[in-house]
């Protein structure tokens, strides 16, 4: 391995000092958790949230947190932040018990082979946690709920992961991607692709177990289940005849899992309408969720699909939807010669072949409407065959029913179409990695701005909405970002049970987190929970990115009962400011960190504006909200007391989520900057430059943590708290914008063009 | 006094002086126009065009008058520059100047001892707009601005000041582009404008919220420019389009198109160069094509098809080897961007013949690449310097990491690279001779700036604009000086008796009044596109399509009573043919109700192939169709851009498609006054994604009925008031206006037209006026 470029990771301080630093600039119990009186006097600032969570902290004594408790806890934080996940074991049995109220969806029960590679693989042996520190832990919060910062952790909530499948974004509706694998990799050499044709070269390649041609921007994650990979990209790649790769295709990938083998394409062809809808050539850009022998996604026309899993390799046409008619040719309007009289022309009839459909001398033809309308059946190998043809404009277009000899095709069992039936306009792109809890799927529709980036052409459409994952009939909407949505939509839901209740939480484009109870709703609206608002009240959203409010791509991540969530832009706005947060979801109503009022009415909260909540040259001010969720919130940390802030030092937009294991967070940011973090404090313990934007999402999986970037190399780190350098940087030939994933003893990788298999010959 | 003498290339044909007149550079022998008088050509004057530009001095060596410099390569030839600076500025940081109201995002450009740059104007406020401004080069003292305004442009605030000016050293002419299309010529002493044309509103500029906004070139006499255009008649659909104008008068002297219907808006900018002895500029166009075209005729020489979207970057030409490159899908397989090498001296469509070498995968979409010693320096899009052999393609050394993203080109001058990457990391790098860079130096900017322009020099002197700031670095204790260079090629020499290979006619594409008379003028040019003569009137056939008379001096009349309509006029001398296309437009008032028409009045810009007529219950109506790719959301202009104080009014009909409306604007004077569907509201405004005027009030209003709209504009003093009403059509207009706004910097003029957002649901309208106010 050969580090090439010049990189740095940032120095700190020793451990201690940055604890302490935490220690003085966190805040753990969030304000709606405290009495009423610990609540400090509301005081105007309009400085950042992080500053006046400091400010309470630093100057408030009335906040009632007994501060020699506070210290205990800090110190229990510092020393034994590591592998904590070995609480894991002492909570199983809560997690039994809870099972009785929730059903997880995945119906698993606690196993009994809770992976022990997970302690014995901690990443720092020294660091490991004794079984009589997790005792104290467990001590406190049972001894002194009320005041034990950390007493929101629900550590039952965890999902539960087995080594095997990952079969949604994020591997379970937590969305934390934290798969179970051993032996992974930690270097692999790709071999050669050739540039031309996309083919693999496996010579000179290093534990890759095979190589996937798919499209030429691939932005959809993997998802492997029951056999098959899935994976959204565009048509590129070319798998159908009927579509040459050059035809701008929404294109959903399935793959024999063992082999790589192509198996079906779902093709999404584009909206007329152009990038406004459907940006060209970036494909389905979201991963599907798969259920058994059921797959659903959203497409890049703003539907929501779902499909039989295994395709016609089922020999089954499953329904409601069958027979389903599809675009074979669009050809020359002159090959409609003949037709009327029953001939088709030579021309038309190569058209056909071309395509793979060899029609035989006896073609049965009907003309609908002479010159423009024709039906057409012919016996072939795959049986009797039914087509039509219809002039529209200068075109010839040829369509076919599909039957189960079609392998290669999709096979739809309902398909919902957002913007017909919803009046939804997405921004750019749909891109909603659904998830489902029991029978109901969770859709973010992607609602959006127009052309103008100022015009919500939809206001009243929904953002948030919830349907029968079997039938598609829709359950419950919520349009809450409504008028209030800054550019589009592009985050996807996470459902996590929290305090014995399944929340589903969806990040709006108004830059707002919103939970509701994951049920069928009442009268078609949902219950809301809570709302958080990620940006501070005083920052500005300008176009193009300048300004300081930012809106969230990221997925909510759920661990140990708390929700994390970092706040992005479109990449192409840049790396900006950015702020991640840790939020209590047990705490009602609007938990944000901050509320707007006017100064001399500070009972009165200002409604949300779209552009800026408050606006000081009015009179209007942020104020604390005694109602705030925060647990901790990171923008910016002076890592080396120099009181100045320095690049390294700097939170900036990310559209990648957090991952979370052993209480160590990690997450990239547009910047190029890997941050890792306490995830129960905030404290920062290094950040490293990898000097390339990333656009996923760490992975860890044993001790390892693989990051993806922009230049197309993989970047794994060791998942520990002290700064280091990576410990393998792997080039993947092109940019990887996706997140690596395990599954089933292989680690999975996209790049723009290909889907790597990474085995390790021990796992062969 | 001096006169420049303009290469070989004579100019001059001339309208007749118009009504404004022509302002004439100072101290100039100004002369006259060119007839055709009884078949014998005033030859002599044609001698004495080459004068007719300037009083010029001799163009300064040192001057750096395109932001690619003065042979399009970012390499100087000066000497004595910095090694290193501190962006905190103060003693020993060489920072001799910097300057926050000089921002912004463009490269800026030095010319007779001045600075040239593009930047918004009174940000945030309502009266933002965008400005040319100039500075001393030396103090950074601002010296003149020149506003103007942003309009009819989903552009954000945040782009504006996108392009860069380019300096005209013959004449001493600053030439801009602003974001909406506003193209001009100044006087780059006093910054008055010397002539102006909205682009958008004459030729259909499609200006989007991506800013993509081109750089103008100067080639002899003309300033050639481009954009995607959607024009009028048979270019009513979309294409990256070129115009060459008349750098003196903006006439139009040709008008070239590269394919329909591109994916994509571009601001490649061109390169002029030779080509194996033959003038050409060269460039990336949005439809995934690098292109060399003649730059006098407009003439393509070769096209070469490298991306299946736009290309961006600025192509580097080295001797006959045009260096290219983008990031988007690449024409075969599924790899993204590429690095080229161009055989420049071939002809036609050489996509699979004139590849040298390409380098795929290397994402080289924005900064254009710098040569060295055979090799090429280019930094890809995350800012990854790769030096290549220019022979092979084959990388010399891995590459190097500066950054993560990349915006600005690199310059080479003093034996150094300039660079600096998007997020304010700079770099002064030193060529190896074994390949590869040693660092000089290296820094981030102290203020956050982000840096989306490239570093120019001049005279000892580095510029830089960032997003904060405008630094001019140098270093006092070096002296300045200059190496040696080998001179550019040149062009083959012209030889008056070689065959005729091209025939233009000019003016190419005008816009006329009734009764106007337009002079016409036929020039020559042999194959590689040099200008042979102009053609004596007994060499010449004239015919002319459409009303009006051409008479045997070459002057076209508009007849008095002609209304919305063109005409073609072609030239043929012997086997070859010029053609210009003429728009006639009446003077206000108008009334369409386009009953016994068979298409749009085809002197509308934007217009057909996006609407058609229909006929609805023996009634005929104009319809905005959903069905047009890319086209359903549009602007369209009815005819010159000098009218101000009236009044449009329309009747309107908006469809409903799955519960969905469409939004219907009308246009005066640079203002729209939209009905939108989705919203029920009614807003007026100026520019669409900045709203710093516009007024906006709930409007209910119904599908599949008949409205009828009202916008009326007035010059009031400094500001303009725009006045607009919605009502059932057929019941009494109301007193009322339903919204009123006044704009404290006014668009003084502008064209009638339509505005159009019909991508759930058609747009019906009818009756269209466009009445004087009063």
């Amino acid at each position: 391995m050969s580090i090439m470029k010049r990189r740095t990771a940032y120095d700190f301080l020793a451990l201690a000092v940055s604890a302490l630093l935490g220690a003085l600039t966190v805040a753990v119990v969030p304000a709606c958790q405290r009495t009423p009186g610990d609540v400090s006097e509301e005081t105007a600032t309009d400085s950042s949230t992080a500053d006046q969570q400091t400010a309470n902290l630093q100057t408030d004594d009335s906040s009632g947190i007994d501060q020699s408790q506070q210290e205990t806890v800090w110190e229990s934080a510092a020393t034994d932040d590591v592998s904590v996940d070995s609480a894991i074991t002492d909570v199983s049995e809560k997690d039994v018990q809870s099972s009785d109220e929730v059903v997880s969806p995945n119906e698993a029960t606690a196993s009994e082979d809770l992976p022990d590679a997970q302690q014995e693989n901690s990443p720092t042996g020294d660091n490991a946690v004794t079984e009589e520190t997790t005792q104290d832990i467990a001590a406190t919060s049972s001894n002194d709920e009320s005041s034990d910062p950390l007493a929101a952790v629900d550590k039952a909530s965890n999902p539960d992961i087995q080594p095997g499948d990952w079969a949604q974004w994020g591997g379970s509706t937590y969305r934390n991607n934290t798969p179970i694998g051993t032996n992974i990799p930690i270097e692999w050499s790709i071999g050669k692709i050739d540039r031309r044709t996309g083919e693999w070269n496996p010579t000179g390649s290093e534990n890759i177990k095979y190589v996937v041609r798919v499209g030429s921007q691939t932005y959809g994650n993997i998802v492997i289940s029951k056999g098959s990979l899935f994976i959204g990209t565009n048509n590129s790649a070319g798998y159908l005849s009927r579509y040459a790769s050059t035809v701008d295709l929404g294109c959903l990938l399935s793959f024999n899992e063992t082999d790589g083998q192509f198996l079906w394409q779902h093709s999404s062809e584009k909206l007329s309408t152009g990038r406004v809808h459907d940006w060209p050539l970036q494909g389905i850009c979201c991963a599907p969720l798969v259920e058994e022998d059921r797959l659903w996604f959203v497409s890049s026309r703003g539907e929501v699909i779902c499909l039989d899993a295994q395709g016609y390799y089922d020999d089954e046409d499953d329904g409601p939807v069958t027979a389903e008619w599809e675009n074979l040719l669009s050809i020359n309007v002159d090959l409609t010669k003949g037709l009327d009289e029953g001939a088709l022309h030579a021309d038309l009839r190569s058209e056909f072949a071309r395509v793979g459909y060899e029609l035989p001398e006896q073609v049965e033809m009907t003309t609908v409407e002479a010159g423009k309308s024709w039906e057409m059946a012919a016996e072939l190998e795959s049986g009797r065959r039914l087509f039509k043809a219809n002039v529209r404009g200068s075109k010839l277009v040829v369509q076919f029913q599909i039957t189960i000899a079609d392998k290669h095709e999709a096979d739809t069992i309902w398909s919902y179409d957002m913007m017909s039936e919803l009046k939804i306009s997405q921004h750019n792109m749909c891109s909603c990695s659904v998830t489902s809890w029991g029978d109901i799927l969770f859709v973010n529709t992607s609602n959006g701005v127009d052309e103008s980036h100022i015009n919500i052409p939809s206001i009243e459409a929904p953002s948030f909405i919830a349907m029968n994952k079997n039938t598609g009939e829709v359950l419950w909407t919520d349009h809450s970002p409504g008028s209030n949505i800054l550019h589009g939509q592009w985050s996807s839901p996470t459902i996590g049970v929290i305090q014995g209740e399944p929340q589903v939480i969806f990040a709006g484009g108004d830059g707002w987190v919103y939970s509701f109870r994951a049920n069928e709703g009442e009268n078609g609206k949902p219950e809301l929970l809570w709302k958080f608002d990620v940006n501070p009240k005083v920052s500005k959203w300008i176009l193009n990115g300048r300004g300081t409010r930012n809106n969230i791509i990221a997925t909510p991540v759920i661990y140990d009962g708390l929700v994390y969530v970092a706040v992005g832009q479109d990449p192409e706005h840049g790396q900006g400011i950015g702020h991640l947060w840790c939020i209590d979801p047990t705490c009602q109503g609007d938990v944000s960190a901050e509320l707007a009022v006017h100064v001399d009415d500070r009972n009165q909260t200002i409604s949300h504006r779209r552009l800026i909540a408050v606006e000081p040259e009015k009179g209007e001010i942020a104020i604390d909200n005694p109602n705030s969720a925060v647990i901790w919130h990171y923008s910016e940390q002076d890592q080396n007391g120099d009181d100045k802030i320095d690049f390294e030092e700097t939170m900036h937009r990310s559209c990648g989520t957090v991952a979370i294991k052993n209480d160590i967070l990690l997450i990239a940011d547009f910047s190029g900057l890997v941050h890792c973090l306490h995830a129960k404090t905030g404290e920062v313990h290094w950040t490293y430059d990898m000097l390339a934007e990333s656009w996923g999402s760490p992975l860890i999986v044993e001790d390892k943590v693989y990051v993806g970037d922009e230049d197309g190399e993989v970047c794994v780190f060791n998942l520990s708290i002290d700064p280091h350098e990576p410990i393998a940087e792997n080039d993947m030939g092109n940019s990887v914008y996706s997140t690596p994933i395990v599954a089933n003893g292989v680690m999975y990788i996209s790049n723009k063009s290909h889907v790597f298999a990474i085995q390790s010959k021990i796992n062969e | 006094m001096k006169y420049y003498l303009i290469g070989c290339q004579i100019t001059l044909f001339h309208n007749f002086p118009k009504k404004k007149g022509v302002p004439h550079t100072k101290g100039e022998e100004f002369v006259s126009w060119i007839r055709f008088r009884g078949g014998t050509l005033l030859l002599v004057s044609c001698l004495l065009m080459g004068c007719f530009a300037a009083p010029a001095q001799a163009a300064d060596s040192l001057d750096w008058p395109h932001w690619r410099g003065p042979r399009y390569d970012g390499v100087s030839t000066e000497t004595g520059l910095i090694d290193d600076w501190d962006s905190e500025g103060g003693p020993g940081s060489n920072v001799l100047w910097s300057s926050e109201e000089l921002a912004g995002r463009s490269s800026p450009i030095v010319m007779n001892g001045r600075v040239y740059t593009i930047v918004r104007n009174e940000p945030g406020t309502t009266k933002e707009g965008e400005k040319v401004v100039c500075a001393d080069a030396v103090t950074g003292k601002i010296l003149w601005e020149n506003r103007f305004g942003v309009y009819l442009s989903d552009v954000p605030d945040t782009r504006v000041g996108w392009s860069s000016c380019t300096g005209d050293p013959a004449t001493g002419h600053i030439y801009s582009l602003g974001v909406c299309g506003i193209f001009q010529c100044l006087d780059g002493e006093t910054g008055e404008t010397i002539w102006r044309i909205p682009l958008h509103e004459r030729f259909g500029l499609l200006s989007t919220y991506g800013g993509r906004t081109n750089v103008p070139v100067i080639c002899d006499d003309l300033v050639i420019i481009s954009a995607i255009v959607i024009g009028w008649g048979d270019q009513a659909k979309p294409a990256h389009r070129f115009l060459g104008l008349n750098k003196t008068t903006g006439e139009v002297v040709w008008i070239s198109s590269t394919r329909l219907l591109p994916y994509d808006t571009t601001y490649s900018t061109p390169t002029v160069c030779v080509l194996a002895g033959q003038k050409a500029l060269v460039f990336g166009s949005g439809d995934g094509a690098v292109w060399a075209l003649q730059p006098r005729t407009g003439k393509a020489i070769w096209q070469c098809r490298l991306s299946r979207r736009g290309i961006n970057v600025s192509p580097l030409v080295i001797g006959n080897n045009v260096y290219a490159g983008h990031s988007e899908e690449n024409m075969v397989g599924t790899t993204m961007g590429i690095v080229v090498a161009i055989d420049g001296a071939g002809h036609g469509d050489i996509t699979d013949t004139g590849q040298r070498w390409r380098i795929e995968e290397l994402m080289m979409g924005k900064s254009s690449p710098i040569y060295i010693d055979g090799r090429i320096y280019c930094v890809d899009d995350r800012a990854k310097l790769h030096c290549l052999d220019a022979a092979s393609g084959e990388a010399v050394v891995r590459r190097k990491a500066l950054g993560s993203k990349q915006k600005a080109s690199p310059l080479y001058a003093d034996g150094k690279i300039y660079t600096f990457t998007e997020d304010g990391r700079w770099y002064v790098l030193r060529p190896k001779t074994s390949g590869g860079v040693t660092v000089v130096s290296q820094g981030r900017l102290s203020d956050g700036g982000e840096c989306h322009a490239s570093p120019i020099c001049s005279h000892g002197r580095l510029y830089v604009q960032t997003t904060t700031r405008m630094y001019c670095l140098q270093d006092k204790e070096k002296q300045p000086g200059v190496s040696d260079r080998e001179p550019a090629a040149e062009e083959t020499p012209v030889d008056p008796n070689q065959p005729v290979a091209h025939v233009q006619l000019v003016p190419a594409d005008a816009l006329l009044r009734p009764d106007e008379k337009q002079p016409f003028q036929v020039r020559l040019f042999n194959n590689r596109g040099q200008f042979l003569r102009v053609a004596p009137a007994e060499e010449v056939e004239l015919k002319l399509a459409g009303p009006g008379q051409m008479d045997d001096q070459g002057v076209y009349t508009v007849s008095q009573d002609t209304g919305h309509a063109s005409a073609t006029i072609t030239a043929k001398v012997g086997p070859l043919t010029g053609r210009s296309r003429v728009r006639i437009v009446p003077a206000i008032p108008w009334h369409f109700d386009f009953e016994n028409l068979k298409d749009l009045p085809i002197s509308w810009v934007g217009a057909r192939y996006r609407h058609v007529l229909r006929n609805v219950d023996g009634n005929q109506v104009m319809v905005k169709l959903t069905t047009i790719p890319k086209g359903t959301r549009s602007r369209s202009w009815f005819g010159h851009s000098d009218l101000h104080d009236y009044t449009i009014q329309a009747d309107v009909m908006g469809g409903e498609k799955a519960g969905k409306m469409p939004d219907i604007g009308l246009i005066a004077q640079g203002y729209t006054l939209d009905l939108k569907g989705a919203h029920q509201e009614l807003q007026v405004r100026s520019w669409t994604s900045q709203l710093r005027i516009a007024k906006t009030v709930p409007f209910t209003w119904r599908p599949n009925t008949w409205y009828s709209m009202k916008l009326r504009v007035v010059n009031d003093g400094d500001q303009a008031v725009l006045l607009g009403k919605v009502w059932l059509r057929g019941e009494e207009e109301p007193d009322q206006w339903h919204v009123e706004t006044t704009d404290p910097a006014p668009i003084r003029t502008g064209s009638p037209g339509l505005f159009g957002n019909a991508k759930d649901a058609e747009i019906v309208l009818d009756n269209i006026r466009v009445t004087p106010n009063s």
